[in-house]
């Protein structure tokens, strides 16, 4: 039982500490995209004041990448999509790009650099997996002292049912008797020791009347 | 104090120890990584309002060029705060402090002038400043942009949620492990020893015990099973020898012939061996011995209650003409009219196959059922797969039921009970959250690939827990048909007791649950998560309440009131039902119901050997418990269809307000009817229900 609870608790840990890392790794990289998607917005509305002049256009996506040093890369398509994706510790965040008429143009494929957001993520991995190991020690060690404590009577009692059963097989003289007993099922323990001798002392002497006769 | 009672506190000690650690556990870990989330991330949040702030300080001053001009500012503020979520304030302030222009919600503490500069928190608020060069004079001007400081807290308050919810979860399966463990380990194998010393105190040395796994126990159960084989054997051993003598004709041989035979006589007329010298192996059965397995099984159909209804509107109906409602309505109809017809019918199958392979037989065939279920792709693959995932739920519950009732004597008919009721709840009630928490990061399809996981490791639970039967057994006598059961419908009590009582509440149970909450929470932009927590609450409710009720009903002796009771707030909280959009109070309605249907199942649960006396005394009270299930799965078939029809005609909200009025009425009917005609009638009280099996 003490292994089964180690197990359980190491589960428990694993999965505790798995879904806590989930948890910020989502609001981390929601964060990340909210980010990502305030830029993208300003990129979007400056583009439509400016979409009459594209060198203006050109001039401001150089300017938004210099001010913003985790832009890698922002680049004007034809193909009108709406997208975001992680990949490589890059995240890929593609938005419609429109006309001052409100006519969709093309889109915006900005490439955001991530390598802060994974620093972070290890940071944290390291930080679970301490609290995780010296709690799973703790545990481990009071798990091993409370189940000795809670099994040492079952575990007496069974000792001692156990030593009386292999008098009985020995078919030596009883060791429970009416002193003993405490507890009810000590009573059918009682009546079972009881027929056993019995049936035993019987077997044996039937046994000594056959046998003597065989011999003769 | 008992033998039984030290198991028992020794079981409680241990349940409680892993359910303090576990939770502590948690609580630690839990409390560790938010304290870091908190520190980490909000210089982050800050960060990101910065970028918000400056971007807008930019496009401020690029469109209005150095005029402030309110009605583009305006403009500007309002469409920053509809795209920019983080942001929920937007002001520009004079050198002086004084308000030019604002949007938003104002932060309280603001207006004080010039102290406002200098501060970054204001009231709930995180506030940044920046200069703007506008106006006729170019003098500088402020611009304020705030943020909600909780913001990122509710973030984390809302993964804290999720995280509670998976929690839940695993402390209920751990505790379930370490129950079933401590039952193949500890519990069942020393009861049945003791069971059998009673029987050898008795005289009876025909059986023994299956040998154990490596336990502190192998050792006794070894020793006791030596005994056994030794007595048996010592007594063919006689046998043969007085058969030897017999033989022999000499005058010393008549008289020892004499005093042999005299013996052996005496020997089998005080004790019974077993025959040929072999004992036969004694199952140790008790009623929770399917427990885990119900538990495992219910908990994987439930898996995917909080989206089912979505599931089916996403496969091609394929069927002429039929609204996509009742396209929905109908493989969750068919899959419970499968299972009650299973339900009702597996009783031969029950007495030639034993619960074990029928166990197993079940959870194989649901495993088949989940896996068609993911990858079915057409209306009619739908609606076959459920059928046969219906069959298998039918023939689980079935044989757990039955299982449970045989090993249950009149004297703990609730308590007994509770071993079938419990797992069966909490499987459900923790199926239907996990479900949701599941469908919200995996498509659906692969939700049921992990429901038919589960039921994969509940037949392994199925060859562990529940012991092969010796051979003698697996030969049982043919099954033959009883129809006494049919006596009980021309009982008027009986029938107004399953009409107003049973079929409506399993009605109300399939409609809300299984179809109208989930679509009417998703069309209230609820998502899955959500849904199954909702789902759970009900759960929540049925789960503790129906076995403590059963107990109290059995107890006093108390069923029409609450079932009358039951009905009045069911239909109540469900005549509101339509009035909530919050999520809060839709749970709090949700959870109402379950207290309602509680009311109503449980004492219902608790009357039934008295109201389907016939059934009970001819059949056994599997067969009796078997007649309400059928009869209340008519309603529970019914529930969906019912819903899907009024929802095509009248709306959700216009379904759920003649659902409730149905129970009101309802219950009332019933209030009124056992109000003058008792539940129990005065003959059959004082006839003594039918002596069930004893449990061991």
């Amino acid at each position: 039982m003490a292994i089964t609870f180690t197990l359980l608790l190491g589960m428990v840990i694993a999965i505790s500490s798995f879904l806590n890392y989930h948890a910020y790794r989502t609001t981390l990289y929601a964060l990340g995209e909210a980010r990502v998607q305030t830029l993208a917005s300003d990129l979007q509305w400056s583009l439509r004041q400016l979409s009459t002049t594209p060198d203006s256009a050109h001039d401001k996506i150089t300017e938004v990448k210099s001010r913003y040093p985790r832009i890698l890369s922002i680049e004007q398509l034809l193909s009108a999509t709406t997208k975001t994706e992680v990949s490589n510790d890059i995240m890929i965040m593609t938005v419609p790009q429109t006309h001052a008429s409100g006519e969709i143009v093309g889109a915006l494929k900005i490439r955001y650099a991530m390598s802060d957001e994974k620093n972070r993520l290890s940071t944290k991995l390291d930080s679970l997996i301490k609290t995780a190991l010296i709690v799973f020690a703790i545990a481990s060690c009071l798990v091993a002292i409370a189940i000795f404590q809670f099994y040492r009577p079952f575990i007496k009692f069974v000792l001692r049912s156990r030593e009386s059963l292999q008098l009985v097989e020995a078919e030596t003289p009883p060791s429970f008797d009416d002193q003993n007993i405490r507890w009810q099922e000590e009573v059918d323990y009682l009546a079972f020791q009881t027929q056993a001798q019995t049936v035993f002392a019987v077997l044996h002497e039937a046994e000594d009347y056959g046998l003597s006769e065989e011999s003769e | 104090m008992t033998m039984r009672s030290m198991i028992t506190t020794l079981q409680r000690q241990l349940l409680v120890l892993l359910i303090i650690f576990i939770s502590g556990i948690l609580g630690v870990i839990t409390v560790q990584s938010l304290s870091f989330d908190e520190t980490d991330l909000r210089p982050q949040f800050e960060a990101n309002l910065d970028v918000a702030a400056d971007l807008l300080k930019s496009k401020l001053q690029s469109q209005l060029e150095g005029d402030l001009l309110p009605k583009q500012v305006s403009g500007l503020f309002r469409d920053t705060l509809q795209i920019e979520k983080e942001i929920i304030y937007l002001a520009v302030i004079d050198k002086a402090g004084k308000l030019v222009i604002e949007s938003g919600l104002r932060p309280a503490g603001l207006g004080e002038g010039k102290q406002i500069l200098s501060k970054h928190h204001v009231g709930e608020q995180v506030i940044r400043t920046l200069t703007l060069s506008l106006g006729p004079n170019m003098t500088d001007m402020r611009l304020l942009v705030g943020a909600g400081k909780n913001q990122l807290g509710d973030h984390i308050h809302e993964r804290i949620m999720f995280l509670l919810a998976a929690l839940l979860i695993l402390l209920w399966v751990s505790v379930e492990i370490v129950r079933f463990l401590f039952s193949i380990s500890v519990k069942n194998p020393l009861a049945g020893a003791w069971g059998l010393m009673g029987r050898i105190g008795a005289g009876d040395f025909r059986g023994r015990l299956a040998p154990t796994s490596e336990t502190v126990l192998s050792p006794f159960i070894h020793t006791l099973n030596k005994i056994i084989a030794r007595v048996n054997n010592h007594f063919v051993y006689m046998e043969t020898l007085a058969g030897n003598l017999e033989e022999q004709n000499t005058a010393t041989s008549e008289q020892t012939k004499k005093r042999l035979g005299a013996h052996l006589s005496q020997l089998l007329n005080r004790f019974h061996f077993a025959e040929g010298g072999t004992a036969q192996v004694m199952l140790a059965r008790a009623p929770e011995d399917t427990r885990a397995v119900l538990f495992l099984f219910v908990f994987a159909e439930a898996l995917t209650r909080s989206f089912f209804p979505q599931f089916a509107a996403s496969i091609p109906a394929e069927f002429v003409e039929l609204p996509v409602d009742m396209f929905i309505a109908l493989p969750i109809s068919l899959f419970l009219l499968s299972s009650v017809l299973m339900m009702a019918f597996s009783e031969p199958l029950h007495t030639r196959l034993g619960p074990r392979q029928l166990l197993i037989i079940g959870a194989l065939i649901s495993v088949v059922g989940f896996i068609g279920t993911a990858f079915t792709e057409s209306g009619f693959g739908l609606m076959a797969w459920r059928g046969l995932s219906g069959i298998a739920y039918g023939v689980i519950i079935a044989t757990c039921q039955a299982y449970v009732a045989r090993l249950t004597s009149e004297d703990d008919w609730a308590e007994g009970l509770c071993a079938f009721l419990m797992p069966l709840s909490i499987g459900a009630l923790l199926g239907v959250s996990m479900g949701g928490i599941l469908a919200e990061h995996l498509p659906f399809d692969q939700v049921f690939l992990v429901s038919a996981a589960i039921s994969l490791i509940g037949v392994l639970f199925c060859f562990v827990s529940l012991e092969k039967p010796p051979e003698q057994l697996e030969s049982s006598p043919p099954h033959r048909m009883n129809f006494s059961w049919m006596s009980d419908f021309t009982n008027l009590r009986f029938l107004m007791f399953m009409t107003f009582g049973a079929i409506p509440t399993r009605l109300m149970m399939t409609a809300i649950l299984l179809y109208l909450t989930p679509l009417y929470l998703s069309g209230s932009g609820f998502g899955f998560p959500a849904i199954g927590a909702v789902l759970m609450v009900y759960f929540l409710f049925t789960a503790f309440g129906t076995p403590l009720l059963a107990r109290l009903a059995d107890k006093y002796n108390l069923q029409v009131l609450p079932v009358f009771a039951g009905g009045l707030i069911s239909g109540a909280v469900m005549l509101s039902l339509g009035q909530w959009q919050n999520g809060l109070t839709l749970t709090i309605v949700i959870g109402f119901l379950g207290i309602g249907h509680t009311l109503i199942n449980a004492p219902l649960i608790s009357a039934l050997p008295k109201i389907s006396g016939v059934t009970f005394q001819s059949s056994g009270p599997s067969a009796g418990l078997s007649l309400y299930r059928v009869c209340e799965g008519v309603g529970a078939i019914a529930g969906p269809i019912v819903a899907a029809v009024l929802s095509m005609r009248f709306g959700y909200a216009e379904t759920i307000f003649y659902l409730a009025c149905f129970s009101l009425v309802s219950a009332f009917v019933f209030g009124g009817y056992f109000l003058f005609a008792k539940l129990v009638p005065e003959a059959a009280v004082q006839d003594p229900l039918p002596n069930s099996p004893p449990s061991h």
